[in-house]
């Protein structure tokens, strides 16, 4: 059997051109100058003015609502991750092994959130949510559980809570599928045989189950972690109906929300750049202080 | 159990279900009744007076131009040079490789600054293009493209184009992306429905609103919208309904593609 080409044919040159070419000027390059701007004060236009870590020192020092970004990106996504990985286990599991009646009909329902674009999804449940009319008041004072009609949208409180609801409503399904082709490379003749020695349901789950999914599970938290770092859509389109970015009260303000906000609405496009290198800098760490946790533990 | 399946059904569902009956109906029908079992009258009347405000269109015909061509590209190119990777021996070609991968940890949007500032010095502000021709060389696409591939690929395939004296594009062309299919189908969809739903970018590159895809102009509903709710959720309705359309026809795709794809995730 003739085996790969040993030769560096001309025409392999010309397969890999265009993607290479194309990666390096609009991937490579604008990463680089990305973080070169960050040290500059740049307003898009004029040329770029090099000021050294200022960009950094008062976004990390003195920017309070930069720190209040970090907070409410980091308490939207939690709020939707752990339910979502809660019920993404417990969903994957009974698909995976007991036997339920349209279980590919269920897993295209649940998955379909996924595809909806998120910014119609935020403006869809920010209507519902609307005062003094809104799906949600008119059923819930209808039903009387409400006396008058509430102004959901004005509490930080539910705004947080229904921006990581519509991000739960849009990932548990692909949770889900992921854990299921975790689950069912799991070899059967594992769990009969922990069961012959008398292991319960739940040893089985936290000493065989859980140990096997790692991979699986880690997978998730960090494409999870990645995107929830970067919300943007959803909170966006909060603040625009509210009226100002980060409405109410800025509690809608995601890290990427206040990049935008900053480098495109104010023209501070070094300070934005600082912005984005700051959540750079937070998503390496914590996915490879992650993997190096990953790794302590399998000891 | 079934209980749960339920009220997880009912979720992923009703809201669309709502948002399509009330773009059928009109304001004040909405008004009296929130939820409502039959569709309405106002169609049209919705559509007309919508499209007035909003330049609906021409917003539909954007994303569907970036998005086509952006996935065409993206695939086209990224398959050429897993296929090369794959089959051609060079010096650093795994350095090379790895460099790339690495790139898709990176959060997308690091570049965007300088995207934004390289399309100034292009003068690609508020084009198609700065849109599309970034997506021809994307490394999760690659990376995809590579591992299946390295799958599928008889390599006898290519030893016997090359005896009969093929170049060596042909065969790519006729003979190895037949072969290449589900996976070319798989990551088209994925790619597709990333860049139609992309916000940002367009958001930050675009300028003219007749420009502006769908995402970006649901962002935009002004006062006149929200003020009606049967033209509100039309237009909410008018973004959500061609994704809807494209999964009752590729859902068995998708999600066959998700669970090979990510084996090797």
């Amino acid at each position: 059997m003739i085996t790969k080409t040993n030769r560096w044919d001309r025409q392999g040159y010309l397969l890999i051109a265009p993607f290479l070419v194309i990666f390096i000027i609009f991937t490579i390059y604008p990463n680089l100058y990305s973080l070169y701007l960050g040290f500059t004060e740049f307003n898009g236009f004029d040329p770029p003015v090099f000021n050294g870590t200022d960009n950094l020192q008062r976004l990390w020092f003195e920017d309070r609502t930069f720190w209040i970004s970090v907070g409410n990106t980091w308490s939207i996504w939690l709020v939707n991750f752990i339910p979502q990985l809660g019920l993404g286990l417990f969903l994957s599991y009974i698909f995976t092994y007991s036997k339920v009646n349209g279980m590919s009909f269920f897993r295209m329902v649940f998955y379909f959130p996924n595809l909806v674009t998120a910014a119609a999804m935020g403006q869809l449940f920010y209507t519902f949510s609307g005062y003094p009319d809104g799906l949600i008041n008119q059923v819930l004072t209808n039903i009387g559980w409400l006396k008058e009609p509430y102004e959901f949208m004005r509490s930080p409180l539910y705004a947080q809570n229904a921006i990581a609801f519509v991000n739960w409503l849009m990932w548990y399904g692909y949770t889900t599928v992921i854990l299921m082709v975790g689950l069912t490379s799991i070899p059967y003749d594992l769990y009969e045989a922990a069961k012959l020695e008398g292991a319960s349901n739940i040893q089985i789950f936290w000493k065989i189950t859980l140990p096997i999914l790692r991979p699986t599970l880690l997978y998730i938290l960090v494409t999870s972690l990645i995107g929830g770092m970067q919300m943007f859509d959803i909170p966006y389109v909060v603040g625009n109906a509210i009226g100002a970015p980060g409405a109410p009260e800025k509690s809608t303000l995601t890290m990427m929300s206040y990049f935008q906000q900053q480098g495109f609405n104010y023209s501070n496009l070094g300070y934005a750049g600082a912005i984005s290198l700051s959540v750079f800098l937070m998503v390496m760490f914590i996915t490879v202080g992650i993997f190096f946790l990953n790794k302590h533990s399998e000891n | 159990m079934y209980s749960v399946l339920a009220t997880l059904t009912l979720l992923s569902i009703l809201p669309f279900w709502i948002m399509i009956l009330n773009a059928t109906r009109s304001h004040a029908e909405i008004l009296v009744s929130p939820v409502s079992l039959l569709p309405g009258k106002f169609l049209a009347e919705n559509l007309a007076r919508t499209f007035v405000l909003l330049p609906l269109w021409s917003g539909l015909l954007n994303s569907i131009i970036i998005t086509v061509v952006s996935t065409v590209g993206n695939v086209y190119f990224g398959t050429l040079a897993a296929y090369a990777f794959h089959i051609y021996h060079f010096k650093f070609k795994e350095v090379l490789y790895a460099i790339i991968i690495s790139f898709m940890m990176i959060p997308a949007t690091l570049s965007l600054v300088g995207l934004f500032d390289l399309a100034n010095k292009m003068n690609l502000l508020d084009t198609f293009k700065i849109l599309i021709i970034p997506s021809f060389g994307v490394p999760a696409t690659l990376f995809f493209m590579r591992q299946y591939v390295k799958i599928t690929l008889p390599l006898d395939i290519i030893a016997q184009g090359r005896i009969d004296g093929a170049s060596e594009i042909r065969i790519l062309h006729n003979l190895i992306f037949p072969i290449l299919k589900p996976g070319i189908v798989t990551i088209s969809i994925f790619t597709f429905v990333g860049v139609w739903n992309n916000l940002l970018t367009p958001l930050v590159l675009l300028f003219t609103p007749e420009k502006f895809p769908i995402t970006v102009l649901i962002t935009q509903l002004n006062s006149d919208i929200r003020a009606d709710y049967g033209l509100l959720f039309f237009t909410i309705a008018f973004a959500v309904v061609p994704i809807i359309v494209m999964y009752y026809f590729l859902a068995k795709h998708i999600v066959s593609g998700l669970t090979t794809g990510s084996l090797k995730g």
